[in-house]
């Protein structure tokens, strides 16, 4: 009875882990998908008020925007396809009594585009880290099927083992039928974007405390708070001294 | 010239104390640690890692000092390997965090240079393993190696989630530990202990109902935002940063108590100034003053930390988390000598 259970429930979980694939459905937008294009993109980034304050910093040597970093996991909904935002985000570090802080950097858990925007499948395929998974994993299975055999399997470890190879080396199929994107998100009323479309190039506007930036501005996402802010040095500022 | 060594290891297993104390204590700190973490957590962070992290780093080491044989005989390439693997492996991830916080190394590279250290790092645990499992007693560890490579596949795909996996799991090595100390010295406070162990869960549970929903911290302090970057925020940006710090406070609190209260009363059996227990003591007078030595030498830095941590509370944290992974490493082949 006990095995029985044990057994039903590692293939229950293996039945859930296997993988999910979506072919021949028209993505949003509908647009047909074409060679290279990935389903997993960015997730829709939702119109939300958020806190803002422009902060002078006599210490600052640069315009920094600061974004709080829940800020952007409240606009985009969830997290991103595989929990990061990609490369450029900045190191992250492991807390008391992991890594050194920073000696990990923060990078993207899908692979990202190769460079140059070629959006060859093949060579985002063949990129370092998918090479080195492959080989460890092969190595995984070979080192495995070794110990299984030395050690000289049961039968009832046997029968999961080769169920796993089957669900693992298998996927859901979802073709034919509209896929369960969410629906695109409408733009909010507010929405500046269309209102400074209008604008001439190069229009200056006016931000508040008579702020005055040049076309360079340091992004820095912030761990903590939920207020973007604008830092801004004394230079920056319009009539200062008056 | 050497002198015999005549240890008296034998367990103390007749005169055990009942575990109701034990018991109680324990589920009394873990209690207010989840309260405490749950409430304040980045305050309770600096405040823990303020009056914990040099003591308990120092009694680590005095319980390695007991738990190190005088001489190696056929554990010699075991113990090369792995204080090999200790002195490299924090000098190869300090070089990292410079060669980071420089910018010498960015994007891809920087990935690709993470996920090979990290995948030396699986290498050479699997290698302790391998070693230690070939010793007498022989041990059944060959589903290590699979487990292995697939951590490196891992390692590969995904090395900050790798990371932030020990980063979570490293406190719980604490308790692994203790067990061994608790089979070999009170065997009949294991159930209990056991008991307590279930509460762990139950009470992150609770800490995870009450703090799903919470607010982002609004601490923007320097400290705060190591302390909530080291906790997985950015990892994460779609849990609550409160809730990813209370947990790992939580969780390095309970840490910290086993190896400043638990293990020096249940696994060095003396005060840590007496260096009865300790193997390496009694090759010669030389060593015994050398591991004297090294133990005050261990408390001026003890005090050192606090003096710095006093002054400079966000620097001396960067600087001491990246010297303290040594201590990560090396309950790798301590943990693998008590199986």
């Amino acid at each position: 009875m006990k095995c029985v259970l044990i057994s039903s429930a590692a293939v229950a979980f293996l039945l859930g882990m296997a993988a999910t694939a979506f072919g021949d459905l028209a993505p949003p937008g509908g647009r047909k998908p074409g060679p290279g294009l990935r389903p997993l993109a960015l997730p829709a980034f939702k119109p939300q008020q958020v806190k803002f304050s422009v902060e002078v910093d006599e210490k600052a040597k640069e315009v920094r925007l600061l974004v709080p970093i829940q800020v952007m996991a409240a606009a985009m909904g969830a997290g991103p396809p595989g929990g990061g935002f990609g490369p450029g985000v900045g190191p992250g570090g492991p807390p008391p009594g992991g890594l050194p802080p920073g000696a990990v950097p923060r990078g993207p858990a899908v692979p990202a585009e190769p460079k140059g925007g070629g959006g060859d499948p093949a060579a985002s395929a063949l990129r370092l880290p998918t090479i080195m998974a492959g080989l460890a994993l092969t190595a995984a299975f070979a080192s495995g099927g070794l110990w299984l055999v030395r050690r000289g399997a049961g039968r009832a470890l046997l029968g999961v083992l080769v169920v796993a190879l089957f669900v693992g080396g298998a996927a859901i199929l979802w073709a034919n039928a509209r896929a369960p994107f969410p629906p695109p998100v409408p733009p909010g009323p507010g929405a500046p974007l269309p209102a400074l479309a209008d604008l001439p190039k190069g229009t200056p506007i006016k931000l508040p405390a008579n702020v005055e930036l040049n076309d360079k501005v340091t992004i820095q996402l912030l761990p903590v708070g939920d207020t973007i802010r604008l830092i801004v040095p004394k230079s920056a500022i319009k009539d200062a001294d008056k | 010239m050497s002198t015999p060594a005549s240890l008296d290891l034998t367990p103390a297993r007749a005169s055990a104390p009942p575990a109701a104390g034990f018991v109680a204590a324990a589920l009394a700190v873990a209690a207010v640690a989840a309260l405490l973490a749950g409430w304040m957590p980045i305050t309770f962070s600096i405040v823990t890692v303020f009056l914990f992290a040099g003591p308990h780093n120092w009694l680590e080491f005095r319980y390695f000092l007991t738990r190190l044989p005088a001489r190696w005989g056929r554990l010699r390439g075991f113990f090369l390997l792995g204080f090999a693997g200790m002195f490299g492996f924090t000098a190869a991830f300090a070089c990292l965090l410079v060669l980071f916080a420089r910018g010498s190394v960015t994007g891809d590279s920087a990935q690709y240079l993470s996920s090979g250290v990290l995948s030396l790092l699986t290498l050479w645990i699997a290698a302790l393993v391998h070693l230690r499992s070939r010793q007498n007693p022989r041990r059944e560890w060959g589903w290590f190696w699979p487990v292995a490579f697939g951590l490196i596949a891992l390692a590969w795909v995904a090395p900050y989630e790798w990371q932030l996996g020990l980063v979570y799991l490293h406190p719980l090595m604490a308790f692994w530990l203790l067990d061994r100390e608790l089979r070999r010295s009170r065997p009949q406070w294991r159930g209990a202990f056991h008991g307590c162990l279930l509460c762990v869960p139950l009470l992150l549970g609770v800490l995870w109902w009450h703090l799903a929903s919470a607010p982002p911290l609004h601490d923007d302090s320097p400290v705060a935002q190591r302390i909530t970057q080291h906790a997985g925020a950015m990892a994460l940006p779609g849990v609550s940063s409160h809730l990813l710090v209370a947990t790992h406070t939580f969780l390095e609190m309970l840490h910290y108590g086993v190896w400043v209260v638990a293990i020096p009363l249940i696994g060095l059996r003396t005060a840590p100034w007496r260096l009865q227990r300790v193997p390496l003591a009694h090759r010669s007078g030389a060593w015994r003053t050398g591991v004297a030595c090294f133990l005050v030498l261990g408390l001026g830095v003890v005090l050192a930390l606090w003096a710095c941590f006093a002054i400079d509370y966000p620097v001396t944290r960067d600087v001491y988390f990246t010297v303290a992974f040594f201590h990560v490493l090396a309950e790798v082949p301590f943990l693998l000598r008590a199986l």
